[in-house]
Parts: structure tokens; C-alpha cells; sequence
């Protein structure tokens, strides 16, 4: 090595290491308030961490152009991104570097495996943490933390909503609903669902006449069929992913069994369920966290600002991650000050009603355990081939077709 | 209730039926060559991406890919055998089974390069189209599969009994150097069985693409359940396989409604399979030593 390829090197390396202080420090200059993003921007799990970013960055961006937080002098909201990766150990690291990097508060973190823990050191370092889309029923439950604020509706509520849908809407047609059999795929995503469908049919009264557990690759589950259909539940309710969802649904026409399908988001919302049955999807139910089609004024506009921006339809993950940031902004104009112990305390005080909130139900607030107590589900329909909320009633944007015709008068 | 039975039952012959050309295609290949083709399923997964894509994008109706798909396939069984599974026939097993194992998660990885992980399902205007016997209903689609799928294990026992080329890899199934001292050319033998063997998992593939739907990984559960069958029924045992492809079919089948939960049907199977590996090793009719 000649001695000037020497100093190259070492211009180059001093350029890198000049480049690197640069980064460490703090990004809070004044007219800027840094908000942290905890997210799996990497690994197997990046596209739907990618996707719920972008509901905050569309957010940020709005309330940026709208003049920034205004009880600060306009500042701007700035996001800074923590990858998680996917997984918990390098979350918790990353919520210490953000927490040094002074951001305000931490949104995220989409896998409740990764929010789980990553809220514990948030909480630690007095950081205010919104969960806008992990659902574990522990996040909240029994922790008693102060800065953790979970807009996410708890995972046990995604089987409430869908028996309470159930009873609702049959009472409504004149003829209640009295039994339902269970169906699901035998992982923990299927018994884990099913059990809180048990302790929620209980609950509205609905007798269980059966609870299957059936292998999600089967090649044939015919004979599941034919049974659920000699026990005649009014409903069956299923935990599927989607080539079972498909299955079942063709199995069941096959054998011309005319009982409503109620599914639980997972294969019943993916649009490939559409796809591979083409119009015999039609008139399946599924509770899912939110739809585009919902009745509150702003969704749509929101919902194409989001498409134009992204090139992507708005999903729920995108709607809750808008509207955590929302809150946050709310709670910021409210503290007026970027101190996590003032942040804190405002953000315990939000109240985010009516048209304001794009989420399927009225106010966003936050109980004692930093849930969001009112937060619902949404039921959706499949009609001609579109996936639309039919339920609960205020947000509805159709009428439910129920009692659901036999296959022979479709 | 019995309704019910009749119809797990009736389900359960139909689907055993297409097991049974799954099956009847792995014996042979075992039977001829001594060689274990792990493979096997994700040939029926091939088979069952030529019927869709042939459906979706030239309009080719699934049927008609099922007589096409026998010359074709019983090529492309032809060229593998020639260019990857020749170099092992007659080396250990451990060696040809990293083969046919390293083909399967091959093949695997390239259908889900080239069609995408999605699950994907044909939508036919007849699939829906049931008949009814005795208060149960089975799909046309179904009947199809079963009738195609018998017919040519059939037509393969008889091409085996009655022509030279069969009687030749019987032959060569027997007795390797046997057959070479009287001057049959083992090479095309294996050639051929493994070519017959591809073209029956195809078609067993195609003919359930009606009513099911294709995946790469839909593969190994086929492969697994060809296996069992093939030990019930005895290894090389045509006929054989074709009875253990209908127990099998129909212990699954009625395993999901008499086990207390469906999730155990398979062990209904395995129970089954390890009953007979301990009374009947040589299968359920195979001969002591076949």
C-alpha cells in the first residue's frame, strides 16, 4: 500500500466515523419533536411492519402540513425508526437507543411477542408507549403500567364481537340464534380462538354443540362436514387460514350444508378467499379490525389519501397506526411541553370521539391499565365479491343479508 | 348419525382412490428400481399446477390435461430418471434418499419462484355438480377423480400382466441380474418405470385440481400417505396398494369423525401403519420376501 492510497483510506474512514457522530446525535432540535417507531422493518414479518408504518408516516405527514404541533411553536413531527426485526431481544435494545435519542413517546410494535416486552423497558425509562396493533389480552392485563396505552382491542374481544354479532343480528331477523359449532385449525392461533369463543358463547348464552380442531393441510374434511351438518348449529364459527377457508367453504357447498360461515379475520379476510371462490364467497362472514368502507365521515378521504400515497388499499393495521399517531399528537397539543411525565398524563386524559376517530366505534380513551376500553371489531360480509361492513350498526355501510340464503336459491 | 357415517365412508373410498395412483406410481418406481422417491408428491404438485395454469391461462379443461399430461409427464419421469436418479440406482439408500429428498425441497422452492406461495383453486362451472345416494352427496368432481384414477391402476396392472415390456419390468422388479443374463435392457426398464410412476402421481394431481386447492407444499402429506400405503399393501405389491389406498382413505376418513377430535385422524392411520410393520411386515398382502 503507497502512501497515498494510505491517506484515502484513512480520509475515507475518518469521513465514515464523521458520519456516524452525525447520526448519534440528538435529532431534537427545537422546531422538531422525534417520535419513535418500533417496528419489524426486516426479517419475515417487514412487509406487515412496512404496511403499518405507513399509517403513521401519512399521519405525520398531515399533521406536519397542517402546521406542526401548535402548543409547541409549530414543530414538526419527525419519526424515528427502531427495527425490531421480529424479534423481542432486539426490540428491548431498541427501545433503549430511542429512548436516548429523546424521542417523546414509542408507537408500536405489531407482534404482541415483541410489545410484551419491549412495553416493560419503555415503562422503565418512563417513556409513553402506544400500542396501536398488538392485541395480547396481557399487554395490559394485570401490569399496572403508566405509560403504556393500548389502542389495539384486546385479542379475547375479536370472539365477543363475533357472538355478539351473531346474537344481535339474529334477534334483529326475529329468529335468535341458539347453538353454534367451532371450528378451527389445530395451531395455537386456532385453540387459543376457539377457547375464548367457548368463554364468549357461554357468556351470550349460545350453546356449543361441538369445538373441532382439524389439521389446516388436510386434503379432504368431508367428513368434519357432514357432521357439522348433522348437528345443525344456527352458525358455525371458524379459526381458519385461508386454503382451509377456502376447503371448507367449496366442502360445504358440496354437501349443501346451509349454515352461516362466521369466520375470524386470518383466511376469511384475506382477498385470495375471494379469488378462489369466486362468487361462492359471497355471504361469508368475518370479524376483522376495520374496513374502508366504514360509516364515518373522513374514512373515505383518508382511505384515498392513503391508496394515492402507498399505491396500497388502507388496512387496519394502517388505520389504527393513523390513529395512534393522531393521539399522540392530541396529547402533545394538550401538554405543551415534549417532558414524558407531562406527555403521559395527557395521554391518560385522551378523549378522541365521533368523526375524529377513524376506528369503528366513537371515543378513543384509555382506562386505568392503558386500554382502550370501547375499542370493537367490525363484521364484514362478502357481497358480490367486496368484503363490507355490515356490523355493528353505527359504522355499518350495507345491510347484513341474514337469514343467508340455502346454496340452492343463490 | 348413520348418514353421517355412510357419507365419511363414501368420501373417504373417493379420495382413497386417487391415494391408490399416488401409490400404485411409488411401488412401481420401488418395486423396478429399489429406489424411495421422495419426490413423489411434489411430481403430483406439478401435475396439479399444468391443470391450472393449462385451465386459467389457454382455457384447456382439467380432464384434457389429464390425457395430455400422461405422455408429458411420462417424459419428463423419462429425462429425471436419466439425468439425476440413474448415477444412484444400485448405491445405498442413504445416498439416493438425499437425492430424492434434495429433488422434492428443489422442486418445492422453484413452485414457489415461479407460481408464488399463494394458494390458488380453479374455478370450474361443473364442480359444484353433486350426485346424491342414500341421503349423502358426492361431488361429480370427486366420482372423476376416483373412476380416472381406477381405471389406470387397472390399465397399469394389465399393461403389466399382458405385454412384454410389462412382463419385463415385472422381471426386472424379480430379479435385476435375472433379467439382464436373458437380455432385457435394465436401463430402459428403469427408464420406463419412472416415467410410468411421474405420469400416475400427475395424473392422480390433476384430477383433484376441481375441487382442491394447489400449493407448493402440498407435496409431502401425499408423499407420506403413499408411503403408508404402500408398506399396508406391500412394497412393489400393485393390487396391494390399491386395497391399502382405500382402507387408508376410508380410515381417515371416518378416523375424523370417530377420533374425538379430527386433528387425530392421521393417527388413526399411523396406529395402522405400525400395527401391520408389527404383525405383517411384508404388508397386509404381500407375500414373505416379495
Amino acid at each position: 500500500m503507497n502512501s497515498s492510497t494510505r491517506s484515502a483510506v484513512l480520509a475515507v474512514s475518518a469521513l465514515a466515523f464523521a458520519a456516524t457522530l452525525g447520526q448519534a446525535a440528538p435529532a431534537a432540535a427545537q422546531d422538531e419533536v422525534p417520535v419513535g417507531i418500533l417496528l419489524p422493518l426486516s426479517g419475515s414479518v417487514a412487509p406487515i411492519g412496512i404496511n403499518n408504518r405507513r399509517g403513521h408516516e401519512l399521519a405525520v405527514e398531515e399533521i406536519n402540513a397542517d402546521g406542526g404541533i401548535k402548543a409547541l411553536g409549530g414543530a414538526k413531527l419527525v419519526l424515528i425508526d427502531g427495527d425490531t426485526q421480529g424479534n423481542p431481544n432486539v426490540g428491548i435494545s431498541e427501545v433503549e437507543k430511542l429512548a436516548r435519542r429523546d424521542v417523546v413517546a414509542i408507537m408500536g410494535a405489531y407482534q404482541s411477542g415483541v410489545t410484551f416486552p419491549t412495553t416493560q423497558m419503555a415503562e422503565r425509562l418512563g417513556v409513553p408507549y402506544i400500542d396501536p396493533v398488538a392485541i395480547a389480552d396481557s399487554i395490559t392485563e394485570g401490569r399496572g403500567f403508566k405509560y403504556t396505552f393500548k389502542i389495539a382491542p384486546k385479542a379475547s374481544w375479536y370472539a365477543r364481537d363475533q357472538v355478539r354479532f351473531l346474537v344481535e343480528t339474529s334477534e334483529a331477523a326475529g329468529e335468535p340464534a341458539k347453538s353454534v359449532v367451532l371450528m378451527h385449525e389445530d395451531t395455537l392461533f386456532g385453540t387459543s380462538t376457539a377457547e375464548g369463543q367457548v368463554a364468549a358463547a357461554k357468556e351470550f348464552g349460545l350453546e356449543v354443540l361441538d369445538s373441532i380442531s382439524y389439521p389446516k393441510d388436510t386434503a379432504d374434511i368431508t367428513s368434519t362436514i357432514a357432521r357439522v351438518k348433522d348437528l345443525d348449529p344456527d352458525a358455525v364459527l371458524l379459526v381458519s387460514y385461508i386454503n382451509d377457508a377456502v376447503l371448507i367453504t367449496k366442502t360445504m357447498k358440496e354437501l349443501d350444508v346451509n349454515i352461516p360461515i362466521i369466520g375470524t379475520s386470518a383466511g376469511h379476510i384475506d382477498p385470495a378467499y375471494i379469488d378462489n371462490l369466486g362468487k361462492d364467497a359471497d355471504l361469508t362472514f368475518t370479524v376483522g379490525e376495520w374496513n374502508a368502507d366504514i360509516d364515518k365521515a373522513g374514512v373515505a378521504e383518508i382511505s384515498a389519501r392513503f391508496h394515492e400515497k402507498f399505491g396500497v388499499a388502507m388496512n387496519g393495521h394502517a388505520a389504527e397506526t393513523y390513529m395512534a399517531t393522531m393521539a399522540l399528537r392530541d396529547a402533545l397539543e394538550r401538554a405543551g411541553t415534549t417532558d414524558r411525565a407531562a406527555l403521559r398524563d395527557a395521554l391518560a386524559e385522551t378523549e378522541i370521539c365521533g368523526d375524529a376517530n377513524i376506528l369503528p366505534y366513537d371515543c378513543i380513551r384509555f382506562d386505568e391499565s392503558g386500554q382502550s376500553p370501547d375499542a370493537q371489531m367490525v363484521v364484514l360480509q362478502i357481497l358480490d365479491g367486496e368484503h363490507k361492513t355490515v356490523w355493528p350498526p353505527a359504522v355499518a355501510a350495507t345491510e347484513t343479508v341474514w337469514p343467508v340464503p340455502d346454496w340452492s336459491a343463490r | 348419525m348413520s348418514d353421517v357415517y355412510l357419507q365419511a365412508l363414501i368420501s373417504g373410498l373417493m379420495i382413497g382412490g386417487v391415494y391408490a395412483l399416488v401409490a400404485v406410481g411409488l411401488t412401481l418406481i420401488f418395486g423396478v428400481m429399489d429406489i424411495i422417491n421422495f419426490a413423489h408428491g411434489e411430481f403430483l404438485m406439478f401435475g396439479m399446477y399444468a391443470a391450472y395454469f393449462a385451465s386459467v391461462l389457454l382455457g384447456v379443461d382439467p380432464y384434457m390435461t389429464a390425457v395430455l399430461a400422461l405422455p408429458l409427464f411420462f417424459a419428463l419421469g423419462w429425462a429425471v430418471q436419466a439425468t439425476l436418479i440413474r448415477p444412484v440406482v444400485g448405491k445405498s439408500h442413504a445416498i439416493q434418499i438425499l437425492l430424492t429428498l434434495g429433488l422434492s425441497l428443489l422442486m418445492q422452492a422453484l413452485a414457489q419462484y415461479l407460481f408464488s406461495a399463494d394458494f390458488q383453486s380453479l374455478k370450474l362451472d361443473y364442480a359444484a355438480a353433486t350426485m346424491q345416494i342414500a341421503g349423502t352427496r358426492v361431488g361429480w368432481t370427486r366420482v372423476a377423480a376416483f373412476a380416472i384414477s381406477m381405471g389406470l391402476c387397472l390399465a397399469l396392472w394389465l399393461f403389466l400382466q399382458r405385454t412384454d415390456t410389462g412382463k419385463a419390468l415385472r422381471a426386472c422388479a424379480e430379479e435385476h441380474e435375472g433379467s439382464l443374463a436373458v437380455g432385457i435392457d435394465l436401463r430402459r426398464m428403469y427408464k420406463i418405470a419412472f416415467g410410468l410412476g411421474i405420469a400416475c402421481v400427475a395424473i392422480a394431481g390433476i384430477t383433484m385440481t376441481p375441487f382442491l386447492y394447489v400449493a407448493p407444499v402440498i407435496g409431502p402429506k401425499f408423499t407420506l400417505v403413499a408411503f403408508v400405503i404402500v408398506v399396508l399393501g406391500g412394497l412393489g405389491n400393485i393390487p396391494g396398494a390399491v386395497a391399502g389406498a382405500l382402507i387408508v382413505g376410508v380410515v381417515e376418513s371416518v378416523g375424523a369423525l370417530v377420533m374425538p377430535s379430527p386433528s387425530l385422524k392421521d393417527l388413526a392411520v399411523y396406529v395402522l401403519f405400525i400395527l401391520v410393520l408389527l404383525f405383517r411386515p411384508q404388508g397386509l398382502f404381500g407375500s414373505r420376501g416379495a
